[in-house]
């Protein structure tokens, strides 16, 4: 390993990360946690994998009012998507946050298109959840980074208005103040006019055309899933928090796929998105819990058995950082096969499980940090629960030998120290 | 006078594990030093703190955070974070912030 590779790495990583882009996606799809949580909630509540309770909420007519807490948040993300965006975005590039919220969302609602409906008698126009679930994401997505950034620019530039001399100049100071809100949501107006010209009829069409349609074949594969997870523990072999880094991208490619198979859960529609977010975190595979555990039992070493002692109660909970620091597993090539490896096995497993119909389609949210057979039993019933037991043993079978070589390792070590002292 | 210790990491996990140690630590020589662990992303409500200290899996962000901070940015050392060891972090921390004179 040449410590060139690892500071160009790092430069690398540092570079991407410090992107504004990538850290407004990925800080403000951080913040949406207690949106789809709830989201998730009620998706949980309404397909928990018990019978006797499915069917007390369908006779007494609950899951009519558990579906209101996945209407109210998976079914129209893309709102809360714009807000959390330009929050991120305004407070990087210190910008007025509410305004750019405020006009981040007025812009975003300008390209949104209008359907009528019929209600009784009249006709009136609606926002359909088709354009503010989770196919408007991508739009979401550019529309607020666009108006946030395009306020900023206005502001900034400072354009003035030529007042006459005689006008007092906090009389002048309120109208430029104006401008930068009322110059932004005058650009989408009249890009969401010149996009009405053309074939697409409306920028959501557009921006799903030209982005999300192409993406979709890449966040559609389970293969995309496999590199990602591949890169992080890659990274993490450098001492990079993998995930923390590939986050932006992750959630990009998979979360519209979560959202829409929680709405479908909740409405009664069949999940139909194997890969996806929350896939990708309940079954990445228990790790660390694995490897924890194998620490706090098996080691003969005393400097494994110190840190199975730290890592064990964390390591439940899918915390990894002392293992990562303390074994290490940073620049330690002798575990660096089974920890690639271990998420790649996992995915595959769980992914396998799925495609034989041997266990449903992920469309609940877990937090990550909940223990695991507990977290597969509540998005995917006993067979989450077995799945994840399967990928234990894979894991456990992946990391035996290069755990017991290193431990071996680390004993000859520590009585090669020993007998130094004793000066035999 | 450090007052306040600030911890970052991806979402402030495994930096509350070592702000327990470094607490307990701080309490056995009776310090009076608030010491906090938040997700690196609300860095910026703790801007009365003295000095931060990051988890080293996001040290590829201390060139980003020490322009915008106005106080200093440390990545913790690798051995004393997988060990946890609070004591030897506590200690170093407040000896680099005593010779950068605050």
């Amino acid at each position: 390993m040449s410590g060139s590779f690892a500071e160009n790495l790092n430069k690398g990583v540092t570079k991407f990360s410090s992107n504004i882009i990538v850290k407004t996606i990925a800080a403000g799809m951080a913040r949406l946690l207690p949106v789809t949580m709830i989201g998730s909630l009620a998706t949980l509540l309404i397909s928990f994998p018990f019978e006797p309770w499915t069917e007390f909420i369908t006779n007494t007519g609950l899951i009519n009012i558990f579906s209101v807490g996945s209407q109210m948040t998976n079914d129209i993300i893309s709102i809360y998507l714009v807000v959390v965006l330009a929050y991120d975005m305004s407070r990087l590039i210190k910008s007025n946050q509410i305004n750019s919220i405020l006009v981040a969302i007025v812009s975003f609602f300008v390209v949104t298109p209008m359907t009528p409906a019929l209600v009784g008698e009249s006709t009136i126009n609606v926002f359909t959840t088709t354009y503010l679930g989770s196919r408007g994401m991508f739009v979401g997505i550019v529309i607020s980074l666009l108006a946030t950034y395009l306020f900023y620019i206005i502001s900034e530039k400072g354009l003035k208005i030529k007042m006459p001399s005689a006008v007092p100049p906090a009389i002048s100071a309120s109208f430029e103040a104006l401008i930068p809100a009322v110059g932004t949501v005058t650009l989408f107006v009249i890009l969401n006019v010149l996009v009405g010209m053309t074939q697409w009829v409306d920028v959501h069409t557009m921006i799903y055309a030209l982005l999300q349609a192409p993406l979709e074949g890449l966040g559609g594969s389970i293969w995309t899933m496999v590199f990602l997870a591949l890169l992080g523990e890659f990274f993490w072999f450098f001492g990079i928090h993998g995930s923390n880094v590939t986050s932006a991208v992750n959630n990009t490619l998979f979360m519209p796929s979560a959202i829409e198979n929680a709405s479908n859960v909740a409405s009664g529609l069949p999940a139909t998105k194997v890969v996806n977010s929350y896939f990708l975190e309940a079954f990445k595979g228990p790790r660390h819990t694995v490897l924890s555990v194998m620490l706090f039992f098996l080691p003969k070493s005393k400097r494994l058995k110190a840190i199975g002692k730290v890592a064990v109660v964390p390591g439940m909970f899918g915390i990894s950082e002392p293992m990562k620091f303390g074994i290490p597993m940073v620049l330690n090539p002798v575990l660096l096969v089974p920890m690639s490896l271990a998420p790649v096995v996992s995915l595959l497993i769980a992914y396998f499980a799925i495609k034989i119909g041997f266990m449903r389609i992920v469309s609940i949210a877990v937090p990550w940090t909940m223990p695991p057979i507990l977290s597969g039993f509540l998005v995917a019933g006993w067979q989450g629960a077995v799945v994840q037991i399967i990928q234990m043993f894979a894991i456990f079978t992946l990391y035996i030998p290069f755990f017991k070589y290193l431990d071996r390792r680390y004993v000859s070590e520590e009585e090669l120290q020993e007998n130094t002292v004793k000066g035999k | 006078m450090v007052k306040k210790i600030l911890l970052a990491c991806s979402g402030g996990f495994s930096t509350s594990m070592l702000v327990q140690k470094m607490v307990e630590a701080a309490e056995k020589k009776n310090m009076d030093i608030e010491i906090i662990a938040v997700a690196e992303e609300n860095i910026e409500n703790h801007l009365d703190s003295d000095v931060l200290l990051l988890g080293p899996q996001i040290g590829h962000k201390l060139e980003d955070l020490t322009k915008e901070l106005e106080f200093p940015v440390f990545v913790i050392n690798m051995a004393d974070y997988g060990l946890m060891n609070g004591e030897k972090v506590l200690k170093e921390t407040l000896e680099k912030v005593n010779i950068g004179g605050i």
